[in-house]
């Protein structure tokens, strides 16, 4: 936010394909559709020609290559896309890099190719290091492909991980969960997400759930294993910097930095409620004034960008107090906060007196602290952060 | 328009009266249409029902006046001003002010239905005035119309001839030519001088930020124009009318108002204090001596203070409470204060729909979020020392050492109902501590029962229960009959271990311990689960009689926002704010407004 009038912006390109689906997945990811890589990639290609003119005054700082699973597109291919793709854009010499990666579909070579076409973190999804837990998810990796991927993807040269954590599982118990933390921890990834499990309508494990107990941790629970991570976290040294997110510090930083050095730069771009290109089915775009969404239909997306047509299928603008509010509610997601000044040069709002009988509540509850640079979460609102959130949308 | 003024023998003044729903907003629509005065294409159902919650609701709530032009069989032209009023009890002083601006009434009576309590009701007060009364059956296009019972049940009532009583389907237009010639046939023009000084009663007003204070005038006397000094004669009030004209059924300016006529007059006055309905306009110079005479303000029935969920909107409240006052001469407020809820004003509204609407009205247009407290009815208290006093405000009940006696106020209600539910009926009454007066047949088809019964056992939900254990043929009136003393006490409620004032409640001693824990109970569901344990209790004379405690806040530890969602992600959480609007923080918890209107609802 004291970025506000940067010019740089996140690319975000969604690759809607997987080996399987995972029993809790809601997200778009197709599987068995190997036949439409190569032209997916094409219409990807076209999406972005057709989006570069618009945002050409921007420079692009981060690229961020998820889905679905990237890597079930053979390595070459994927790694190909991706350096045209960092050819073709305004971006800044440090771009940030990543792709999402599967444990089962990463070896050396694989992740070899990816570094050499400019990626530079991989974020992987090892969600437990509970073979049982996993096999309840659908997942298809084992804990044991998931030590194989990572091994690999270090022996490959990778200098920057993140690993995705899930908490919340069927039958996960604080035993399990403090295994899976530790051996994460083991690794010394980079960067650390966790989240929660829910239960998404019309997924296999939600119809379970309705003809089963599938013995899923109650919210009390859940709030147990959050307060595990948070602890095991700091200890290791992490710093704590968004709800769901860890990060370790680079060598060089500053102690007082605002964010730890491994902070996700693309998903801070979202939590500063800052512009991103999304390209690809069911992806999302800010432009500053406008969001839209793209069709979730595969060979919609397809047949559209065949006609050099763009695939929007939602699209909102905000208002000036509309968007004030869309920025507490993701910045506040930081711990760091949100800063009076930042929401003041930004939305000529001064959002202290405009919320001030929301702020004044929720911190007699002692949910949220206010000084006169900002407001943040207080650590207890962590575990309830909606609660508190809701009240600035 | 014409400006000339019509001749008095060709204007007609007249409202269109019924129990609820029998039609009167229905059969509006359709005598606009005769009259071409709203377009085809700007018609829609109930047209006259222009505020978005009477639309919502589907009942009128404002009684609504428009001035039609008629072509007779004469070959004339009538100049025909009909005001739609609403049916509900809640509203009748809306159609006692209608009244007093006509010389006659249309009575629709559903022939489904026959005559129910405010047909009674709005017909007697018609007939107190002295109005000609066209009667109307409606709906005769429903299968189980008996339009010719009703005629028959309405030949008794008013000793027209059954045979003369108008048979109409409002809805689909059936037989609507004939009421018109009825209306100019039955009902007499107006009397009155338009060279005589000017009289004219205000009998409706709102105000427009522009034009100020609009007052609807009927005019009894003399003409008034634009730019002219006129008088408020209770205000000693003197102004000049920025703009006169009538209703069609927008506001429409025209050259002048006459004698006989319904209209209205933006009398550019910004404090609406000095404009108020009942009042008598006349000019300053060779003004009328007398006014006419006014309105009795209703008495209200239940009491409830209203806050601003926002302490800082108290100014606009007032301002607020004192412009929705000009549109609804029924409603009384006084500033009140309260521990919990800080600055507000106690109201008295004539029922709990009527105090609904105000809450509504006051919220959808000054743009406001309010609390109501809970409602309560008036009563009075003999204190040792001698002294009577009213207390409608549970807070206001003084130390029970200072008390000889209370009374709480009774009513006499009258149920009408058809003979087979007067079983249901009787067992309803006396269950609520009814005492049976007397039951008279009108007809065959229609029984009247009186009864006796206490206020506060009436105010929630009796009306819907006599209306399901009757199949929807029953219909209550009432007036009040007396104070009784009963052995009454206080009932507090803590929440956090503070008292909250606004919850207080006047309950039977005896219920004490039923009525407190189903207030608990209640107090549990409603109030939103909280981050620490928070106890609720019902305590009378400083003992607590229940005690629960509010749900622990879910922990909500987050899920992946996924690729850039936002939106999906803002609405999610637009959901979960939703539920906040009406809640009031008192302390550390805020309460919702069902809370406060829990208190009537504690038998469930
Ligand atoms: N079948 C039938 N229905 C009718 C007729 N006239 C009115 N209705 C229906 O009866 C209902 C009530 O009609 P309104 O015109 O709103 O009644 P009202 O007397 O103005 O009601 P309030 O103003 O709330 O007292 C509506 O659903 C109308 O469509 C009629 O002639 N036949
Ligand atoms: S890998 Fe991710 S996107 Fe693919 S099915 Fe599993 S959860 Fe869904
Ligand atoms: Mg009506």
């Amino acid at each position: 936010m004291r970025s506000s009038h940067r010019q740089t912006a996140g690319l975000y390109i969604h690759i809607p394909f997987c080996d399987s689906k995972c029993w809790y997945c809601d997200f778009t990811s197709f599987v068995g559709r190997e036949g439409v890589f190569e032209p997916y990639l094409g219409a990807l290609r076209r999406e972005l020609l057709l989006r570069l003119p618009a945002w050409s005054q921007v420079t692009f700082d981060s690229l961020y290559v998820g889905g679905g699973t990237p890597t079930v597109i053979p390595a070459s291919l994927l790694a190909d896309f991706i350096g045209q793709t960092l050819a073709l854009i305004p971006k800044t010499h440090d771009i940030e890099v990543t792709v999402e990666a599967n444990p089962s579909t990463l070896d050396e070579a694989a992740v070899r190719k990816l570094l050499d076409a400019g990626v530079n973190r991989l974020s992987i999804g090892v969600q437990s290091w509970h073979s049982e837990e996993l096999a309840r998810l659908g997942r298809r990796h084992s804990p044991q492909a998931a030590s194989v991927a990572i091994a690999a993807a270090h022996s490959a040269g990778c200098t920057n991980i993140s690993l995705d954590l899930m908490l919340g599982l069927p039958a996960q118990t604080t035993s399990t969960w403090d295994e899976t933390l530790q051996r994460s921890l083991a690794l010394q990834p980079e960067h650390l997400s966790v989240y929660t499990l829910t239960l998404e309508p019309d997924t296999p494990l939600a119809h379970e759930a309705q003809t089963t107990t599938l013995d899923l941790p109650d919210d009390e629970r859940c709030a147990e294993l959050y307060a595990m991570a948070r602890n095991s976290l700091a200890q290791a040294g992490y710093g704590h910097y968004e709800l769901s997110n860890w990060a370790r510090r680079r060598q060089d930083e500053s102690a007082d930095a605002r964010y730890p050095g491994f902070a996700a730069r693309h998903n801070l771009h979202y939590w500063h409620n800052e512009r991103y290109l999304g390209l690809g089915v069911a992806a999302f775009s800010f432009d500053g004034l406008t969001r839209w969404g793209n069709t979730c239909l595969l060979d919609e997306y397809l047949a559209v960008l065949s006609q050099n047509r763009l695939p929007v299928s939602e699209q909102e603008s905000l208002s000036g107090r509309e968007a004030l509010g869309e920025t507490i509610m993701l910045g506040l997601r930081l711990l760091d906060g949100v800063y009076w000044d930042e929401l003041t040069d930004r939305y000529a709002i001064d959002a202290r007196a405009l919320y001030a009988r929301q702020i004044a509540g929720l911190s007699a509850e002692g949910l949220l602290e206010a000084d006169a640079l900002g407001m943040r979460l207080m650590p207890r609102a962590l575990y309830v952060a909606n609660r508190v959130l809701s009240e600035f949308v | 328009m014409s400006t000339a003024g019509f001749p008095l023998e060709r204007i007609r003044n007249f409202c269109i009266i019924a129990h609820i729903d029998h039609g009167k907003s229905t059969l509006s629509d359709r005598l606009l249409e005769l009259t071409g005065t709203i377009e085809q294409r700007q018609m829609t159902d109930q047209v006259l029902d222009s505020m978005d919650l009477e639309r919502e609701k589907g009942i009128t709530i404002k009684a609504k006046a428009v001035r039609m032009l008629y072509r007779h069989s004469d070959g004339q032209e009538y100049e025909l001003n009909l005001i739609d009023t609403p049916g509900h009890v809640d509203f009748s002083y809306e159609v006692s002010h209608a009244l007093s601006a006509c010389e006659g009434a249309i009575l629709v009576v559903d022939a489904t239905q026959g005559i129910e309590a405010q047909t009674l009701a709005n017909l007697y007060l018609a007939i107190d005035k002295d109005l000609d009364i066209v009667p109307v059956v409606n709906k005769i296009d429903l299968p189980s119309a008996r339009p010719d019972e009703v005629a028959e049940e309405l030949e008794k009532l008013i000793g027209c001839a059954a045979e003369e009583v108008l048979q109409v389907s409002a809805k689909e237009g059936t037989h609507i030519e004939s009421v018109l010639p009825a209306v100019i046939a039955h009902i007499r023009p107006p009397e009155g001088e338009t060279d005589a000084p000017l009289r004219a009663l205000i009998f409706d007003s709102h105000y427009d930020p522009y034009k100020g204070v609009i007052a609807y005038l009927r005019v009894v006397d003399g003409t008034v124009r634009a730019a002219q000094p006129l008088l408020l004669m209770s205000s000693d009030k003197v102004f000049e009318a920025l703009e006169t004209g009538i209703f069609h059924p927008d506001m429409r300016p025209i050259d002048a108002l006459h004698a006989g006529e319904v209209g209205y007059i933006a009398t550019g006055l910004k404090t609406v204090r000095e404009c108020r309905v009942g009042d008598t306009v006349t000019t300053q110079a060779d003004g009328a001596g007398e006014p006419l005479f006014g309105y009795r303000p209703p008495k209200p029935m239940v009491f409830a203070g209203i806050y601003p969920v926002d302490n800082d909107d108290y100014q606009a409240l007032r301002e607020a409470l004192e412009k929705l006052q000009l549109n609804d001469a029924s409603l009384i407020y006084e500033p009140e204060s309260s521990v919990a809820l800080n600055q507000g004003f106690r109201c008295g509204f004539l029922g709990l729909l009527h105090m609904e609407i105000v809450q509504e009205r006051l919220e959808r247009e000054y743009n406001l979020d309010l609390i109501a407290t809970s409602p309560s009815v008036e009563y009075q208290v003999l204190k040792r020392n001698g002294e009577t006093i009213l207390v409608d405000n549970p807070e206001e009940l003084p130390d029970e050492s200072a008390i000889e006696e209370i009374r709480e106020p009774w009513m006499h209600i009258t149920i009408y109902t058809p003979p087979d539910y007067i079983g249901t009926l009787m067992d309803l009454a006396t269950t609520r501590r009814g005492e049976y007066i007397r039951m008279d047949y009108l007809d065959e088809h229609r029984v009247a029962l009186e009864f006796n019964i206490p206020l506060s056992e009436i105010l929630v939900d009796f009306h819907d229960e006599l209306k399901a254990r009757s199949r929807g043929y029953g219909s209550l009136d009432y007036t009040f009959s007396s104070y009784r003393a009963a052995d009454l006490t206080k009932m507090t409620v803590l929440v956090n271990e503070e008292p909250v004032d606004a919850l207080s409640i006047i309950i039977h001693r005896d219920q004490a311990y039923h009525k407190g824990s189903a207030m608990v109970r209640k107090m549990k569901e409603v109030i939103p689960p909280q981050m620490f344990k928070v106890p609720i209790q019902a305590a009378v004379g400083g003992k607590v009689v229940a005690r629960a405690n509010v749900q622990e806040l879910r922990k909500d530890v987050l899920a992946k926002c996924y690729g850039g969602d936002i939106t999906r992600k803002r609405k999610l959480l637009e959901k979960q704010k939703e539920g906040k609007k009406r809640m009031k923080r008192v302390g550390k918890v805020e309460i919702p407004q069902e809370a406060f209107m829990a208190v009537l609802k504690l038998e469930d």
